[in-house]
């Protein structure tokens, strides 16, 4: 089960992470290290898209599927706008889905894996499933706020680890860096 | 096209193997990038099962079952849940999932339950445990998998359009054939 104390454990599972799988990296011509704080930072539009979207699901009245889906109860709201605040801040925007049965999905997939958050009035639970290996149970309640953020921090930094890993800095990037360096010296 | 829908005397009780069950989708919340969302398989709070229809009324009569679940959900949703296709599942493919579809004609007829046969939420505090709610996940991606999802092209118009939802059934030349 994901507890506030991972964090020690999320650098083995990233060194466990396959090497062939694909990167974020984009060749900007900067060093690894700027390119990764560059492209882990959410975009602005998809920072607005995603408050549109939380909006438009809290704003959700009963019977909002056809199929007599449950509305979003406020403390659910509450507890998935905290939620999703921490994601964005950590740069690992989610996909935001209701469900009928009135709580908040957070999901994240791609060709490493998939995670996803499911957040009600008082209790939150899913799974991060990177491909190949065994699932990370996720579960927990949002009645202490302190424990709560460190969770949703412990879970942002996991689902980065596994689905979004940084770079791995390259001989080539390294001698450029280098040379930035001496240039600017 | 797709005939005139059956009368209650004339569609069976028992739901058979062979039969094609349909669910509604809607956008955007029951599809992403074409594919439908587990969401779409979902059932609500304290229930088991999800609502579906009988194929056997008629392809024609299932898209206007969808067109009136659409149009029954409320204004003032932003951005509106429309109807958007349909989502056709073989009886017996649910049935090896470990789910069951069974007949509710009290709710119309035509109308059949879906059920997943997993513990349902409590209305209350609306979250699974992590183990049921993995359970339910891996059942409805079980569902999915086998699943066919069709856009209807003209969801606004009546009658289906788009290719027939019958899913193929092997010919008999092609189960005669060798290493099939």
């Amino acid at each position: 089960m994901l507890q506030p104390t991972l964090a020690a454990s999320v650098l083995l599972m990233y060194t466990a992470t396959p090497p062939d799988l694909p990167t974020r990296v984009v060749h900007t011509g900067r060093s690894c290290v700027e390119r990764w704080s560059l492209s882990k930072r959410a975009a602005l539009p998809d920072l607005m898209s995603s408050n549109e979207q939380f909006a438009g699901i809290c704003a959700l009245q009963a019977n909002w599927d056809g199929y007599g889906g449950s509305p979003i109860h406020a403390d659910t709201a509450l507890n998935a706008r905290a939620a999703l605040t921490v994601f964005q801040q950590s740069g690992v925007v989610p996909d935001i889905v209701p469900n009928p049965n009135g709580t908040i999905s957070f999901e994240w997939s791609n060709s490493r894996g998939e995670a996803h958050v499911e957040i009600g009035k008082s209790r939150f639970v899913g799974l991060i499933q990177p491909n190949g290996t065994a699932y990370i149970p996720i579960a927990g309640e949002t009645r202490d706020a302190g424990q709560y953020y460190t969770y949703l921090r412990s879970i942002a930094v996991v689902v980065e680890a596994v689905l979004y890993p940084p770079a791995v800095p390259s001989l080539t990037s390294s001698h450029l860096a280098a040379s930035h360096v001496r240039q600017a010296a | 096209m797709c005939g005139k829908p059956l009368e209650a005397h004339e569609l069976p009780v028992e739901i058979s193997n062979d039969e094609i069950i349909v669910r509604a989708l809607l956008t955007p919340r029951h599809v992403k990038n074409g594919a439908a969302r587990r969401q779409a398989l979902k059932p609500r709070a304290i229930e088991t099962a999800v609502s579906v229809i009988r194929q056997l009324m008629g392809t024609d009569f299932c898209k206007k079952k969808a067109q009136e679940l659409a149009a029954n959900i409320g204004p003032g949703m932003n951005p509106p849940n429309t109807y958007w296709g349909l989502l056709t599942l073989k009886a017996a493919e649910i049935r090896q999932a470990g789910a069951e579809v069974t007949d509710s004609r009290e709710e119309y007829l035509g109308h059949a339950d879906l059920d997943h046969c997993l513990p349902a939420v409590t209305q209350d505090d609306p979250v699974a445990t992590a183990a049921q709610q993995k359970a339910l996940h891996d059942r409805i991606d079980a569902l999915l998998a086998v699943s066919k999802t069709q856009q209807d092209p003209s969801p606004l118009t009546e009658g289906w359009s788009a290719e027939p939802l019958e899913i193929a059934h092997a010919t008999p030349a092609q189960e005669e054939s060798p290493g099939s």
